[in-house]
């Protein structure tokens, strides 16, 4: 059964907790390949990937898989690291307060007899790898953490190379880099491959992936679509194309809504990513009663955008505008006086007191509102509660319960009843539907239409284009050049969008 | 927050330099009392056990933890080790036993926090209770006195040097191999800058996190065994005036990172010398002891605010 | 799965009451002197003066931070207290002038440990360490070492002897304070905002709420309820240490810990704190009477200590 590959993955399913995130999926991997492989968020990339890295075991018996024509389980990540399979992840794993030679030697160290470092052999060897990788100028102790991402992202490679083998996974690992880093990298990995060296190359920036892959596999809502081959000639279309599909449920049901007066405005603003990328020039304005959508990969910086009106994310230059006043907010404590509101993407990390009720949870910054002289009033807060999660079709034992205690969908709602309760005048969500169900997108997506019908203005940042399509009035989305828009509701359709969003992602 | 190399070492550690200079200076210009003989080999004395103290410390704060009761385990491994002197057994065994009862205090310390992943602070202030309870116990809350001069004659004697001197550098020396050729040290630095990615890597942090505390705990023996040879008396609350305070201190004066991820033998040593500077000059100057205990706590808190607005510095 | 979340606490109190009701059941067969009034008045007087600071603590520690420097915050109010109290007299306003100023002297302390934790970005627990050590020094420097004695008679007695010939003061005003605590931690606005930043003090930032704020605050009510804490010692004593109070933050800790809040913030629970305060009286107490040499109560106090830590760790899990 080789066929010449020196990786079998065949008909792997995967459940978790009733939900298949895997449904059959086949993956083949070939000796001295670059494999791209594609998909939406959700499409199941990553538990395929956490399966061949030994994180995950899937469902069924093992013999699924085939590796140098042996059928065999992987048990375990270190088991995975002795057949030679390694994944740098998208978050870097290095500390950043060690030199280059400790970061790729970590773990790993060589020793005497005596247990004494091999200092002069180490830096030796690092000099090799750094070498090989074509990054001979960067100096084995320099402190990891002071190096351009870029350089941090290669001696994360090489610490992969140390470690051995021939299949390296790389999550996204363009992200943060410039046109003229990524094909650095380019170059690494074709001489990589060159030596017998598998890479697999997950990545969003579908340009590249046609540029450097030899084949790109495809995946969708758990399935392995198709494999397309470079010497058949691959565009980007073509990836679109199958990583769409051609049903687009109306998920996103649209409650339409009179535009009223403008309340906000953003004038040339920048800020700096999380990446340390800096987005230039963001001009647009919030109505009320009006939705705008900010859609654009991951990474492009939509998070810091809505930090920024927040006061959590310092802006670099430009200003902002509300009801005509020009106004600075420096912390979060402004913003919501100014009655801006935040529904973070981080739902268990900012977004909740998890080991606290889901009504506190909902009251926290309403409390003026459920208490009198300071002194809280249980009774007005439980009525309070109760009327506006009835709203949200939620159950009222769900109030007593502990926020963590309750699936993702029924987070979300108390996220929001939360800003339903605090009634500000402007509400920022951040992946309102990122990781929860069909039934409770549906009803976020009713609930953000009927905020805005109360005369609020809503910021919709977005990753999820079917979303962003579904809801906004005004679409705009963040590339790499940046801001393109205003798109009114109706001039986009899915793969227009795509377009556009994958179109400039090349760089300057 | 910085990889420390010995080529670089005058460079990355100017500040301090310069303020022991400035205090050297300072003192000895006001003070006919301060640059005499006498007077240096005080502070050589008064900086042994603080310098001893603190290189075991440094390790503990740069793996991300703190140890609180590193004076109770002088006082305790002072009195049982006095307590076996007392029975005639010859010191060579009572040194042992002091080893192995502050590495056993330690140990305990470093298992409990890796094990049940408690706060380190929080253990170790427990445990400072349990410890200065034991001494308690052991010494029916009374001072032992009178050592045979075999086992004072080594550590506080008298061999061109006060002999702790030569105790002293032989820590600094053992401490700077640890830290620079071993994977002790790498593992101590990383597992305070980014303990998940050590983690990741495969190391055993529980491993290395109990072998620091033990280290810790040695060292503190080491340091009670000088402290009741100099006093020819051993106290149950013996380290819990400001030894523990200090030995956090000159850690943290010569630029350890309180959250861990720096290590610097260098700076602790420099930050011992500053401190023991201050108390001497103090002294000469007739400024009374609790004077003294006000401005250690103060150094404390600024190196605290300094090191934390560096930190927050890099951050952004 | 449901789980009410109200009084998540009561089925874990029945753990620390079997355990004062055997060590009281055990105390009153093995020693002739428990069930005697003077030792209850005892116990209850010394009970007292933890409860009190460990009220505070028990706020401050919600919060997720700590604080070391109460029992400096103890011993620096009896020192600038008897001070005042030497120039002012045992007249009225002396005595009120006392209460007040002794109450800002917490207050202060708070205030500057707030002020270091949050505008500094100190960890709690070395800023409030720092403060300890240095409060400490500024209690031995104002009452030059020694002990003050000879405190005007009028201001002994707000503290000294009962109300109702029955009850102590010092119980009495440990009883109020935890009477706010509760009131404070469960029914006010400051005690959710205290709840809700120990859990998760970035949401609570992410909500717009002003944490400094609040946080300063709790660490000004903690200082305020550690200096009540020593006026009371002062007043029982009639007499003003600079070295009192040592390792009373050790005790206070123990307590809140003991009574199942959680150190890392977020579940708290005063009644427990006065649970655990009430076993640890009594431990001590029956240390005492049981005639166990002092030497060996530092030892056993401390292993419940740790003890009781590593149970509130296991409980959480």
């Amino acid at each position: 059964m080789s066929n010449n590959y020196m990786l079998e993955m065949n008909d792997i399913h995967k459940t978790f907790g009733g939900i298949k995130a895997l449904k059959g999926v086949t993956l083949n991997l070939k000796a001295g390949e670059t494999l791209g492989l594609v998909g939406e968020n959700g499409a199941g990339k990553s538990t395929l990937m956490k399966i061949m890295c030994g994180i995950e075991t899937p469902d069924a018996s093992c013999g699924a898989i085939v590796l140098d024509d042996q059928e065999l389980c992987i048990t375990s990540p270190h088991h995975a690291q002795e057949l030679g399979i390694g994944m740098i992840p998208q978050e870097l794993i290095l500390v950043s307060q060690m030199s280059v030679v400790e970061n790729i030697f970590l773990g790993r160290e060589s020793v005497t007899g005596l247990k004494v470092l091999k200092k002069n052999e180490m830096i030796e060897r690092t000099k090799e790898i750094l070498e090989e990788l074509h990054c001979s100028y960067i100096d084995p102790l320099a402190e990891v953490g002071r190096l351009p991402k870029a350089d941090q992202q290669l001696v994360a490679i090489g610490r992969r190379m140390l470690q051995g083998g021939n299949i390296f996974i790389m999550d996204e690992p363009t992200a943060a880099l410039t046109e003229k880093e990524t094909k650095n990298l380019f170059n690494v990995i074709k001489k990589l491959n060159s030596t017998g060296l598998s890479v697999i190359f997950i990545s969003h920036r579908l340009e590249e992936v046609v540029e450097i892959c030899d084949r790109v596999s495809i995946m969708r809502d758990g399935m392995m679509i198709t494999t397309l081959e470079k010497k058949d000639g691959i565009e980007k279309n073509d990836l679109i194309f199958h990583m769409v599909g051609s049903e687009i449920k109306d998920e996103f049901p649209k409650v339409e809504v009179d535009r009223g007066k403008e309340i906000f405005k953003l004038e040339d603003i920048s800020f700096h990513t999380n990446q340390g990328n800096e987005v230039k020039d963001i001009s647009f304005s919030l109505h009320e009663g009006e939705v705008v959508g900010v859609t654009g990969l991951v990474g492009v910086g939509k998070t810091e955008l809505g930090q920024a009106l927040l006061g959590l994310r310092k802006i670099i230059s430009g200003k902002m505008l509300m009801d005509d006043k020009e106004v600075e907010i420096s912390s979060p404590v402004q913003a919501a006086e100014l009655g801006i509101g935040y529904v973070s993407e981080d739902r268990r990390g900012e977004g909740l007191v998890l080991d606290m009720e889901s009504l506190y949870n909902m009251t926290i910054n309403s409390l003026g509102k459920i208490s009198k002289n300071l002194v809280i009033q249980p009774r007005k807060e439980r009525k309070l509660g109760g009327t506006v999660a009835k709203r949200l079709t939620m159950k009222e034992e769900f109030l007593t319960m502990q926020a963590q205690q309750l699936s993702g969908g029924n987070q979300q709602k108390v996220v929001i009843i939360r800003q339903i309760i605090r009634d500000s005048r402007i509400i920022i969500f951040d992946e309102p539907t990122k990781g929860i169900d069909v039934a409770a997108k549906s009803e976020v997506a009713t609930l953000i239409g009927e905020l805005s019908g109360e005369k609020k203005a809503i910021l919709l940042l977005s990753s999820e284009p079917r979303e962003v399509l579904g809801i906004s009035d005004i679409i705009y989305v963040l590339t790499r050049s940046g801001l393109e828009g205003p798109f009114p509701r109706g001039t986009l359709d899915y793969e227009s969008l795509m377009a556009i969003e994958f179109g400039t992602g090349g760089g300057k | 927050m910085k990889v420390k190399y010995i080529s670089g070492i005058f460079k990355n550690h100017l500040g301090v330099i310069i303020t022991v200079a400035v205090l050297w200076l300072f003192f000895s210009v006001t003070s006919p009392y301060f640059f005499t003989a006498y007077n240096i080999l005080n502070i050589l004395n008064r900086m042994t056990i603080t310098i001893i103290l603190g290189l075991g410390m440094v390790f503990v704060i740069s793996s991300g933890g703190i140890d609180l009761s590193i004076g109770s385990t002088l006082g305790f491994t002072g009195i049982i080790v006095a307590l076996i002197l007392k029975a005639n057994i010859h010191p060579f065994f009572a040194v042992v036993l002091g080893l192995a009862i502050g590495g056993g205090v330690g140990f305990t310390n470093g298992i409990i926090i890796s094990k049940f992943r408690l706060q380190p602070f929080i253990v170790t202030l427990g445990m400072l209770s349990i410890i200065r309870g034991l001494a308690l116990v052991f010494s029916k809350g009374q001072a032992i006195f009178g050592f045979p001069t075999s086992f004072t004659g080594f550590f506080a004697g008298n061999a061109f040097l006060p002999t702790n001197v030569y105790i002293m550098i032989f820590v600094i020396l053992l401490v700077t191999f640890l830290a620079t050729k071993t994977r002790f040290g790498i593992y101590a630095r990383s597992i305070g800058g980014s303990e998940e990615s050590v983690i990741l890597c495969g190391i055993n942090t529980d491993l290395y996190k109990t072998l620091i505390y033990t280290l810790q705990g040695m060292f503190a023996a080491i340091a009670s065994f000088i402290f009741m040879s100099m006093m020819d008396a051993a106290e149950p609350l013996a380290g819990l005036q400001t030894e523990w305070l200090e030995a956090i201190a000159a850690p943290i004066i010569g630029g350890n990172s309180l959250s861990g991820g720096t290590l610097t033998v260098f700076g602790t040593v420099i930050g011992g010398l500053i401190l023991a500077t201050i108390r001497s000059g103090l002294n000469i100057f007739g400024v009374q002891p609790f004077y003294q205990q006000l401005f250690i706590g103060l150094v404390i808190i600024i190196s605290v605010i300094t090191d934390s607005l560096r930190h927050r510095r890099q951050v952004q | 799965m449901t789980t009410r979340a109200r009084n998540p606490f009561r089925g874990n109190y029945i753990g620390i009451i079997s355990a004062i009701i055997v060590i009281a059941v055990f105390l009153s067969f093995a020693s002739p002197y428990f069930l005697q009034a003077t030792n209850f008045i005892n116990i209850g007087n010394q009970i007292a003066i933890n409860l009190i600071i460990a009220v505070g603590m028990t706020l401050v520690i919600t919060t997720g931070g700590i604080d070391l420097s109460v029992g400096a915050t103890v011993a620096l109010t009896g020192v600038i207290v008897a001070q005042f109290l030497y120039l002012a007299g045992g007249s009225f306003f002396g005595v009120a002038g006392a209460l007040i100023i002794g109450v800002g002297v917490g207050v202060g302390i708070g205030a500057i440990n707030g002020f270091i934790i949050n505008r500094l970005n100190v960890p709690p627990f070395i800023a409030t360490l720092g403060t300890m050590t240095a409060f400490r020094g500024l209690a031995l420097i104002f009452s030059d070492g020694r002990v003050l004695y000879g405190l005007p008679e009028e201001f002994q007695s707000v503290f000294a002897g009962f109300i109702g010939g029955v009850v102590p003061k010092p119980v009495i005003a440990a009883i109020v304070v935890s009477i706010i605590g509760i009131f404070l931690l469960n029914k006010t606005v400051l005690g959710r905002y205290a709840k809700s930043i120990g859990g998760n003090e970035q949401c609570v930032r992410v909500c717009g709420i002003n944490i400094e704020w609040i946080k300063m605050i709790i660490y000004m009510i903690g200082g305020a309820f550690a200096s009540i804490s020593g006026l009371a010692l002062t007043s029982m004593m009639n007499a003003a240490e600079p070295i009192a109070g040592n390792f009373y933050e050790l005790d206070a800790i123990a307590v809140v810990v003991m009574g199942g809040t959680n150190l890392l913030g977020g579940k708290s629970t005063v009644v427990g704190t006065i649970l655990g305060a009430l076993l640890l009286g009594f431990v001590r107490n029956g240390l005492n009477i049981m005639k166990v040499p002092p030497n060996f109560h530092q030892l056993v106090v401390g292993i419940i200590i740790l003890g009781a830590v590593i149970a509130g760790s296991r409980r959480e899990r």
